[in-house]
């Protein structure tokens, strides 16, 4: 069977991590500092976490962190060509 | 084993069922973009009518946030506890996921009912569009999560043992994923108003 073999992660610490990247996240807004990067950063990490650890990517066959990542190129140009088309009609 | 076919690999097994799941998530990154990247264009294009700065505030958002992610960890402990063949403690992590989703959707409710007294409705100008319709579709998929994670738990109450926990971990992935979403939500609809 597959992704058996690991011994199961601390998900609890994974889980405190989060809350804690929630309440930096939370925090930043109200300092003085550019918010954006920051927040970016947080978010990015959250992500990341949830994807490796409960959703187990870091321990389960690459193909389905491939099949996940195909879109996002797709996800991107889309972003793109939204953000191209608002300022130009703004421009 | 008849039901579920295993392509073919050196170390790890893939199993059709969890790349099934995988797709449709994959189809679903598209879907949320796409509503995500609407808010971001359209918020902002407000002539009338409460702005984001002014109709948003923190406080219920944030502790939806600290729920989702708990709901996740207890989601994820439910996986573990069956593998360890302990069905019980599985089923009893799997009610608590569900628990902590019908309380985001009771406080999302909370939070939808003081924007609609505040005057924030879905049609009132684009922010309310934008913003009812990517929240909304995202509380709809935390529903459905629910009712599909009260399912598998009811059928592993009954008949699913240990080898079968493929279906704990599809109703997993989603129900990780719906949170994965939120994080932007929270992100892009809260924290960058």
């Amino acid at each position: 069977m597959e992704a058996k073999a690991h011994k199961h992660p601390n998900y609890v610490l994974v889980g405190i991590v989060l809350i804690v990247l929630t309440i930096l996240e939370v925090s930043v807004i109200s300092l003085p500092v550019p918010q954006l990067p920051f927040l970016l950063g947080f978010a990015i990490a959250k992500a990341l976490l949830i994807l490796m650890y409960f959703m187990h990517l870091k321990f389960d066959s690459r193909l389905y962190a491939v099949l996940f990542a195909y879109p996002w190129p797709l996800a991107l140009l889309l972003v793109g060509m939204l953000i191209w088309v608002y300022f130009g009609f703004r421009a | 084993m008849a039901s579920h076919h295993p392509v073919a690999s050196a170390e790890i097994a893939v199993d059709s069922r969890k790349l099934g799941v995988w797709v449709f998530l994959a189809s679903e990154v598209i879907f949320f973009a796409s509503l995500i990247v609407s808010y971001l264009v359209l918020h902002n294009r407000v002539t009338s009518g409460p702005t984001a700065h002014e109709a948003l505030t923190l406080t219920i958002p944030t502790i939806n946030t600290m729920i989702l992610l708990t709901s996740s960890v207890a989601m994820v402990l439910a996986l573990a506890h069956l593998r360890d063949g302990n069905r019980r403690a599985s089923i009893a992590w799997l009610l608590t996921t569900a628990w902590l989703g019908i309380c985001f959707l009771i406080l999302k409710a909370v939070e939808y009912s003081q924007h609609l007294h505040e005057g924030l409705t879905p049609s009132v100008n684009v922010f309310g569009s934008a913003y009812y319709t990517v929240t909304g579709f995202h509380a709809a998929h935390v529903a459905v999560g629910v009712i599909w994670i009260l399912s598998v738990a009811l059928g592993l109450r009954r008949r699913l043992s240990p080898q079968n926990d493929v279906l704990v971990e599809t109703v997993g992935l989603y129900w990780h994923f719906v949170d994965l979403v939120w994080v932007a939500i929270f992100m892009v609809v809260y924290l960058l108003r």
